[in-house]
């Protein structure tokens, strides 16, 4: 509870609220900016990325592009090269071949003039070694004159066919006459010579003499294969004409292994040179497989056919372009660009494997991505940091918001809680709620703190007006019950009223509903033997009807006194009552008048209820008879009355209308035979049992509702006079300090008739015994009483009868047990002797409880 | 009523007269009472006693039997009026009478 208490303090009620609001508010934005930081950041690193893909994918584009269009351009540069020199060869090849025509056709136009020297045939032995040697068809004879003539003319050229030989531009000089001679200058003697010796060698069949016969000038065969080796080559050929008439055919090989040379040097893993023909077949390729590879003629296939995949960029070369094409040859990429060579009509074809292009894009993109990726990590790096920075810049905000909200809140509140600790401390009647300069918020806290203000004022003013008022209610109560008071006062209230008067016995409430009441019931002795009795009920309640009743209680007793029959008392209270303005107030009164020697009565009813009557402790009834008009209506009416009897024992039973009309709790009425009921339920019993049986009967009946009018009941028990009516009667404080006044006056009646002084003296001892037992037990120190004593004589024989009557507590002698005389003196108790020395000293003692009283007779004969 | 009183030793004389009732008995009583000590023989005299009534009666129980104990108590010169009452009491043969 400390704790909580102590958290209340710090951080309770509306402080906590605003607090817990605030904190709320931060915990959102912060929430709030973390989730845009978060989705700054992904979209960040998404645009990083995203830009660094393009931005990498572009780039290695661009460098693509780049190295594309220098490999391009170096590879277009260096095949016109190659081509240049690719073509030079073939340039020198058949510049040779025309220097060793025109050689040739001079020698054969002066061939006459030739003597010839001997020429050799091919020879194993000089195999290496640059010879000429001449062979023979098999067709031809060295005896023919023809060839005899030929070949002295062809041996004046070996030496020139020697030198051309040795320039290296060509792999053999051949010389061929349609005379079946063919001189060769080679370094391969040993390949034209066989077992059998030379091997014969018809020129005349060969395709470069046929073809240069045809063409009829210089020409170049396809790749063919050389005669006499497994060598390919091309061969320049070019016929001679004397007069036209066929001399010879020159020629030279050129073996394409020349142009290994060459091409090797230009040859690489990525990359080779091939050579096509004007047919587009493949005259030279370092491929020794797949379509590429070198071939003879008659197997080329022809590249511009649609199948090699070739066909576009062979017929683009062979028309002169030389755009650099990427083919896909045999599944490969490649990079091809051609030229070509004006000489023969050919081109070279630089081929580059697609993976020198493709690898340094790749590389460089590999490059530009990895660089990307460094700087997109640091990037994320930065932002992290970024990131990390702002959390922690956040979660001091937080903090210092925390520390804000709760003084904040305090702030906001302290107006609120000084208020609320000043209202608390307001007590009992300390109301005063005074401004503080705290309060002057300039807002609701201003207006509530007015407005208690306001009520503290008003409050205080209300309390001060409650008080008065307070005050003089308590004031009229005060005043009302001095009021109750003086009502009951003006009701006869000591009961019994005539303690001597043992003719009858008189008991009667009233219960007011309110303060002061309209009902009353009043008895009075009109003389010595007649009672008044009276039961009378105001109309309404209240003050009004209790002054009402005032005046009509006043004004019959006065008008009774003056004597005159029940009917003529009400009606001259009647027009007295009806003298004036009496606010409309009425009375219904029950009047009687009683004989009490006689038990002879006359009453008149004055629109009450009927009386209920026991005739002898028989059960009551109701006594129903003509009713007068109420009291107070209209004056000068007439009331008739009537005359009853009563008998020793009857009882009488009065009531006003409270008793009929009490209601229950659901609003029914008690009414007549509930009445009845509760009367009978012992109707022999002294007038106070009577009512309490009624009153019992009322409770009962309504359970605790509250009283609906006043209850009043008055009860008269006739008891009949007696002997000692008329007697001489002493009335004394019942004392025992009276005892000698007591003793005085019986001793004064006694000494009047004479009697005998031993029996005046054992009546003496009588009467003071009887006497000091009434002081002693009827009363007490505590409630003093009085007692009446009678004491009347019979005369012949002279019987003295004495009657001491107390309205102490029950109390009969008679019944006292005797004490036991037989006992010795010393056991017997001191007291208890008076009682029996009465009984034994006097002729009778007889008890009656008669109603409140004690009335003790004795009697003792004197003569 | 009024009484006298004579010690001689152990012997204690009361003489009392007039009405001993309801209102006198009490002061005899209250003397007795504080008079009996070691008294082994009282003598109450009440030849001149005119009335008695049960209160009367008890303030001679009472000597009596305080002197039952120590002594003897005598009443003297006893008039009817008394005998009477103490007879009806069936006090009168307990009681040493001279």
């Amino acid at each position: 509870m400390g704790l909580r208490n102590l958290l209340f303090k710090l951080v309770g009620g509306i402080r906590r609220r605003i607090f817990i609001l605030i904190l709320v508010i931060m915990i959102l934005m912060t929430v709030a900016f973390a989730a845009l930081l978060n989705t700054l950041k992904k979209s960040f690193y998404f645009s990083v990325s995203l830009s660094s893909a393009v931005q990498s994918i572009s780039l290695a584009e661009a460098a693509g592009d780049v190295m594309e269009s220098m490999i391009e351009d170096s590879m277009e540069s260096q095949i016109m090269l190659e081509s240049l020199v690719i073509d030079d060869m073939f340039k020198q090849l058949s510049g040779h071949v025309s220097l060793l025509g025109d050689y040739v056709s001079e020698v054969f136009a002066e061939a006459d003039t030739f003597e010839g020297k001997q020429m050799l045939t091919p020879d194993k032995f000089r195999a290496g070694t640059l010879c000429s040697q001449y062979l023979l068809a098999s067709s031809a004879s060295l005896s023919d004159p023809m060839v005899k003539r030929d070949l002295a003319v062809v041996s004046g050229i070996t030496n020139f066919m020697e030198s051309l030989a040795r320039t290296g531009w060509l792999d053999s000089c051949i010389v061929s006459t349609p005379s079946g001679i063919t001189v060769i200058t080679d370094n391969k003697p040993e390949s034209k010579v066989d077992a059998n010796g030379p091997v014969p060698y018809d020129a005349r069949t060969r395709a470069w003499y046929i073809k240069a016969v045809e063409t009829g000038g210089l020409c170049f065969t396809d790749v063919e294969q050389d005669y006499f080796s497994d060598n390919i080559g091309v061969v320049c050929a070019c016929p001679i004409y004397i007069d036209d008439q066929l001399a010879a055919v020159v020629a030279a090989d050129l073996f394409l292994t020349k142009l290994d040379k060459t091409f090797s040097e230009l040859e690489d893993e990525n990359g080779f040179v091939f050579v096509i023909n004007h047919n587009g077949q493949v005259i030279y390729s370092p491929k020794q497989s797949g379509i590429l590879k070198t071939q003879v003629s008659e197997n080329a296939v022809d590249l511009r056919s649609p199948g090699s995949g070739l066909s576009a960029f062979i017929t683009g070369v062979l028309e002169g372009r030389t755009d650099t094409m990427s083919v896909d040859v045999e599944g490969k990429d490649y990079y091809m660009s051609g030229s070509l060579m004006p000489t023969l009509g050919w081109a070279v074809i630089t081929v580059e494997s697609g993976s020198v292009v493709h690898e340094p894009m790749e590389a460089l993109e590999k490059k530009v991505v990895n660089a990307m990726m460094q700087s997109t990590g640091s990037l994320e790096t930065m932002v992290n940091q970024t990131i990390g920075v702002g959390l922690l810049i956040l979660s001091a905000i937080f903090l210092g918001g925390c520390v804000m909200a709760l003084i904040i809140s305090a702030h906001i509140t302290k107006p609120i809680r000084l208020m609320t600790g000043k209202l608390k401390s307001l007590k009992g009647n300390d109301l005063d709620f005074v401004m503080d300069k705290t309060y002057l918020t300039h807002d609701e806290i201003e207006v509530l703190a007015r407005a208690f203000e306001e009520l503290s004022e008003r409050t205080k003013l209300y309390i001060q007006e409650i008080t008065q008022i307070t005050s003089e209610k308590e004031r009229i109560g005060a005043e009302l019950n001095v009021a109750t008071q003086i009502q009951a006062d003006m009701l006869p209230s000591i009961f019994p009223p005539y303690p001597d008067q043992t003719e009858f016995d008189l008991f009667a409430t009233m219960t007011p509903a309110k303060e002061v009441a309209g009902d009353f019931y009043d008895f009075f002795m009109t003389d010595e033997n007649h009672i008044a009795l009276v039961m009378a009920d105001v109309s309404g309640k209240g003050v009004p009807a209790a002054l009402f009743m005032v005046i009509a209680k006043t004004i019959l007793k006065n008008r009774a006194m003056l004597g005159g029959t029940p009917a003529e008392i009400l009606k001259d209270v009647n027009n007295q009552l009806c003298d004036g303005d009496r606010s409309q107030l009425f009375v219904t009164i029950w009047l009687a008048i009683i004989d009490i020697r006689t038990g002879k009565g006359v009453a008149a009813n004055a629109g009450h209820e009927h009386p209920a009557l026991s005739r002898n402790g028989k059960p009551f009834e109701l006594v129903v008879y003509h009713h007068s008009p109420v009291i107070g209506m209209m004056d000068n009416i007439e009331f008739s009355e009537h005359e009853f009897q009563l008998d020793p024992g009857d009882t009488l039973f009065v009531y006003t209308d409270g008793v009929t009309e009490a209601n229950d709790a659901q609003g029914h009425l008690f009414g007549d035979e509930r009445l009845i009921d509760a009367l009978n339920t012992n109707p022999d019993v002294p007038p106070e049992d009577v009512i309490e049986n009624v009153r019992a009967g009322i409770r009962r009946f309504v359970a605790g509702a509250e009283q609906f009018d006043d209850i009043t009941m008055l009860c008269f028990k006739f008891k009949g006079p007696d002997k000692f009516v008329d007697m001489d009667e002493l009335e004394v404080e019942a004392d025992s300090r009276h005892l000698d006044t007591v003793l005085a006056f019986i001793d004064e009646h006694l000494e009047a008739v004479d009697c005998p002084i031993h029996i005046q003296t054992s009546i003496d001892i009588a009467v003071e015994e009887i006497f000091v037992n009434i002081a002693h037990y009827a009363f007490s120190e505590m409630s003093q009483g009085k007692a009446w004593i009678k004491i009347g004589f019979d005369k012949d024989p002279l019987v003295m009868n004495l009657r001491f009557i107390d309205t102490g507590k029950p109390f009969d002698p008679v019944a006292k047990p005797d004490p036991d005389v037989t006992l010795k003196a010393e056991e017997r108790k001191i007291g208890g002797l008076g009682i029996y020395m009465v009984k034994k000293s006097m002729d009778t003692m007889e008890y009656v409880r008669l109603g409140v009283r004690n009335v003790l007779t004795i009697t003792k004969r004197l003569g | 009523m009024e009484f006298t009183k004579v010690v001689d030793g152990n012997k204690l004389t009361y003489t009392v007269s007039g009405r001993l009732d309801t209102n006198t008995s009490p002061s005899l009583n209250d003397d007795i009472a504080a008079s009996l000590g070691d008294v082994e023989e009282l003598v109450i005299d009440i030849k001149d006693l005119e009335y008695i009534s049960s209160a009367g009666v008890r303030v001679l129980l009472s000597a009596y039997k305080v002197m039952k104990k120590q002594g003897t108590m005598i009443l003297r010169n006893v008039p009817d009026i008394v005998r009477n009452v103490l007879s009806v009491t069936g006090l009168l043969d307990f009681f040493t009478i001279e």
